[in-house]
């Protein structure tokens, strides 16, 4: 037997054998609209909050108007003819005529800052012509979206596209093959004469690699290797966290080899590993879950020259948790994504994976509404780390977690910590740059706090005060 | 195998070191002998980076600070919490009036929007001032873990004995309004380290929040204090305890100027002997010489103000809303009301609040009221629109209200107006332009006063910043107003 197979297969049984999982569930209650925090948490940036900010003053806009769908107005920038801006209240969607490459523009979150705090500024009446253009043209495109969409549900496949998709992919696994076998013989390179030749190394080396590999079209394992270039160096420890990420990347590569012998979601898991991206459609045609889905918190990261929105949620009735990543190349338009504190009653897909956990929306049943009946039980820091075993055990490669924990931020000798009532504890990451706000919300008493889990530490994304949703940044 | 076995493989590689086994048997197992020393070695790091992951113990941590207390004082709410980080935006001009606005309506920040205002105050020095005097109990323990907020926010102990003038004060407001037995404390500790102005101030500034009659020990101290702006300070908060003893004393004056015949309130204040008796029980007079009938009247205000309000009821034998009814002599009604407003005002009496407002003929109630600064103004409110008073009800609100509205506009209204004056070329403004900022009658007063403005484009931003920050005021306004 394959050594990548046993690595992977055995290990799997042996630790979830130690730790059975657990559901979660929580009763869903209504509650009311917008408010400014869940607007500027659909900002891209922190620029874009300030910008924003600045936008939602009555003077600077006229011709307002609002009504279910949409609301709109007029904003004098500093050319001659005013901008345009509308949001559709839906998703919400945002369209300006301002030149920015930003998405949603500071007009847009403007608009929707002052409508949050001064409703009478927009008078309710039909959409004006100009905006109803708009409104028109997405419902067209979203037909058409939605048309596809259904048939993809629906399993609708046109036998000559999934021929001809079967092809191009056999000649992808040819080249991916290839990709890896280089690859290997590098990794292999490298721990025979040592992690002292990787300090040697250039960047243009490690950048060498990574473009043979999107040369091969394994993009995924491209980025692992920029991830691992970043590190060389990078401080005390470094030579054990570089070793660690290329065992890791030879469990990727080896399984991937092997990966009939697995699970069709393992399989589904290596693939994604490797660059294989799944299209929407593909997606759609795994089965939907209905939920009342409570958005939870966003992080953003920077790769390279793409951006990563991660958009955290949980299932109200389920407690499922769901993740939304939206890419962008960065400053450029990004998609809509769902608003912090907000409650969505949707069909949902998950991705094809060892532990699904990223999803698509199909299909919207009910308007968003805000939420104030808490996210569902919070673990304790040993449960946590319990469900996170769990987890390792269905995918040992998976980096980004969900977590909701009863706990309250600590210092202990220099580090933050979460701290629960047992005094166990759960490292923050040192990244995190807004561990204060997070302390004056919860004034040192234990908080139910939702936070993304990764190899660094926590990320706290929001915290639940009297049951109302508050955002941590 | 551990780490440093690990490390030492790997930096030197597995050309030169063989690769150890793995620390755990059970692991060991499972790795699949192969001749490769490399898959070998990254085949046993990720078995024991993983296991070692997912076995994964929770660590012991220990606080190095307890929790914050529980907050007394009503906190800003979403609304004004939004304006706050907006104005620390835009409006920077406009931070320290949020602030003061905020201590006015006796709020403290609330958790969301304090590290903004703690940066905001590390950053700008004008700022430490006002954000002390709304700081919450929680502002403070939340400071005191971040040593660079906490060089300019000490605890309230370590504030008063370190700090200096606005500090010290707002140290001692605060005390004042979460716990006024150790503010009482807290001052007689320090009594006799204490400057004269610093006593006089904070008895005027400070001692005036929250008074009681718990707090008359401490006012007859400084009573008898050498510095006449003390015994001053001291003889003011007097007036607001009608149980006191100088509240009585100024009572057994006023008898000797006021009495009550043929259904008339007479007063008699011709003589300066008024001035002398008030003074001697440690009232300060301000006036110059050769204005004696003012400062006479003067002395008659202190003398009402201070007196217990039943002595008038005692004195004539009437109930207050006949009092209201009674002829005045040798003084102006109006003058009297006005001083009736005062002490019931400073006395916290709300029967004879309720009357003064029933009959009161002027609009809108303040400035003569006070009722913007009377403590149970809701439940004066209240208690007059059960009585059917509803328009004085709606009064009470809109001076409430208004207030600061008035304040605010006017002072944009004052600079906006200088630079039109300054400039004379505004021309085109609609009445629309203005039409969104709030306050209707400043507006259009504001427009009156400027018959032909000029939007040219180069005035065009200069107008547009003021009218923004009257839009910005509009909203700051109501997001107090919806709290009220």
């Amino acid at each position: 037997m394959h050594a990548g197979f046993v690595l992977a297969g055995v290990i799997l049984t042996l630790i979830a054998a130690f730790y059975p999982g657990r559901a979660l569930c929580k009763p869903y209650s209504k509650s009311m609209s917008w408010s400014a925090e869940q607007v500027l948490s659909l900002a891209p940036d922190d620029k874009s909050v300030k910008a924003g900010r600045s936008q939602a003053s009555a003077s600077k806009w006229s011709g307002t108007g609002q009504n279910d769908r949409a609301l709109w107005g007029l904003c004098q920038g500093s050319g001659k003819k005013p901008y345009y801006t509308i949001v559709d209240l839906s998703e919400p969607a945002f369209k300006c005529s301002c030149p920015s490459r930003k998405f949603p523009c500071k007009h847009g979150l403007g608009l929707m800052l002052l409508w949050v705090d001064s409703p009478g500024n927009f008078p309710t009446k039909e959409t004006d012509e100009w905006a109803a253009d708009w409104i028109t043209g997405r419902d067209n495109r979203s037909e058409k979206k939605e048309a596809k969409r259904a048939d993809a549900i629906a399993g609708v496949v046109d036998p000559k596209a999934v021929a001809a998709a079967e092809k191009r992919a056999a000649k992808r696994e040819d080249h991916v093959l290839a990709g890896i076998d280089h690859l290997q013989l590098w990794m292999k390179d490298l721990v025979r004469h040592g992690l002292t030749q990787a300090e040697s190394r250039t960047n243009a080396e490690w950048d060498e690699l990574a473009r043979r590999l999107v040369d091969a079209q394994a993009p995924g394992l491209a980025q692992i290797i920029r991830d691992m270039s970043s590190l060389v160096g990078s401080g005390a420890g470094w030579h054990m966290l570089m070793l660690e990420r290329i065992a890791n990347l030879h469990t990727i590569v080896q399984s991937y080899k092997s990966r009939e012998g697995f699970s069709e979601d393992i399989q589904e898991e290596l693939k994604t590993l490797v660059g294989w991206n799944k299209s929407v459609e593909d997606v759609l045609r795994v089965g939907a879950v209905r939920d009342k889905w409570k958005v939870v918190g966003f992080t953003v990261e920077d790769e390279d020259n793409v951006r990563a929105r991660r958009t955290w949620m949980r299932g109200s009735q389920t407690g499922n948790w769901a993740l939304q990543i939206d890419y962008s190349v960065k400053n450029q338009a990004q998609a809509s994504a769902p608003a912090v504190g907000h409650v969505i009653d949707a069909d949902l897909h998950y991705y094809p994976s060892a532990f699904p956990m990223r999803a698509v929306f199909s299909k919207t049943h009910e308007k968003s509404q805000s939420f104030e009946d808490g996210l569902g039980d919070a673990f304790t820091v040993e449960q946590a780390y319990v469900q996170r075993a769990t987890t390792l055990a269905q995918n040992p490669w998976i980096t980004h977690l969900p977590v909701l924990v009863k706990a309250v931020p600590v210092r202990d000798d220099g580090s933050w910590w979460l701290q629960d009532a047992s005094e166990d504890g759960l490292p923050i990451a040192d990244s995190f740059d807004h561990v204060f706000e997070l302390t004056a919300l919860c004034g040192g008493k234990p908080h139910d706090i939702a936070c993304q889990w990764t190899d660094q530490g926590l990320t706290p994304l929001a915290v639940l005060v009297g049951g109302k949703l508050e955002t941590i940044a | 195998m551990n780490n440093d076995e690990l490390v030492a493989v790997a930096l030197l590689g597995t050309a030169l070191k063989p690769v150890p086994a793995l620390d755990y048997p059970e692991l060991e197992e499972l790795v699949v002998s192969t001749k490769n020393p490399e898959e070998t070695l990254l085949t046993r790091v990720a078995l024991k980076s993983l296991y070692e992951k997912a076995g994964q113990k929770p660590v012991k941590v220990k606080a190095d600070i307890a929790a914050a207390p529980d907050e007394v004082q009503e906190t800003t709410n979403p609304a004004m919490n939004t304006v706050f980080l907006r104005s620390l935006e835009d409006h920077v001009d406009v931070v320290e009036e949020w602030l003061s606005v905020a201590a006015k309506k006796r709020m403290v920040l609330a958790p969301s929007i304090l590290v903004a205002a703690l940066e905001a105050g590390t950053k700008n020095h004008r700022l430490q001032s006002a954000v002390l005097k709304v700081l919450s109990l929680r502002g403070y323990w939340l400071a005191s873990q971040n040593p660079i907020w906490s060089k300019w926010v000490k605890g309230a102990d370590e504030a008063w004995k370190l700090g200096q003038g606005a500090a010290r004060l707002s140290v001692m407001k605060e005390l004042r309004h979460s716990d006024p037995e150790k503010a009482r404390q807290t001052l007689l500790d320090s009594w006799t380290t204490e400057s004269a102005a610093d006593l006089s101030k904070t008895l005027d500034e400070a001692f005036v929040i929250n008074i009681s009659d718990d707090d008359i020990p401490v006012i007859e101290k400084a009573l008898g204090h050498r510095a006449e702006s003390v015994r001053d300070a001291a003889a003011l908060l007097s007036s607001h305890l009608p149980a006191s003893k100088h509240s009585q004393d100024m009572m057994h004056i006023l008898k000797d100027y006021v009495h009550m015949a043929r259904n008339t309130l007479t007063f008699d204040i011709h003589d300066n002997t008024i001035v002398q008796k008030v003074t001697a029980l440690g009232l300060k007079s301000n006036f110059y010489p050769g204005h004696a009938a003012a400062e006479n009247q003067w002395a008659l205000e202190c003398l009402v103000h201070a007196s217990p309000l039943d002595f008038w009821t005692d004195l004539t034998g009437k109930s207050i809303s006949q009092l209201m009814k009674t002829t005045v002599k040798g003084l102006s009604k109006d003058d009297l009301r006005t001083m009736w407003y005062e002490a019931a005002r400073r006395q916290t009496n709300d029967a004879w609040m309720i009357e003064l407002i029933k009959t009161s003929t002027t609009k809108p109630l303040y400035p003569q009221s006070r009722v913007d600064e009377y403590p149970n103004a809701q439940a004066l409110y209240a208690a007059l629109k059960a009585s059917g008073h509803e328009k004085k009800a709606s009064l009470i609100l809109s001076d409430i209200k208004s207030v600061w509205s008035v304040e605010t506009t006017l002072v944009a209204w004052k600079d906006m107006v200088s630079i039109i004056r300054d400039k004379r070329t505004f021309s085109h403004a609609t009445n629309s332009d203005f039409a969104r900022y709030g306050n209707p009658e400043a507006l259009s007063s504001m427009k009156a006063h400027t018959p032909s403005l000029d939007l040219t484009n180069y005035y065009q931003n200069e107008l547009q910043k003021i009218l923004d920050v009257f839009a910005f005021r509009a909203t700051l306004l109501k997001a107090f107003s919806d709290n009220d």
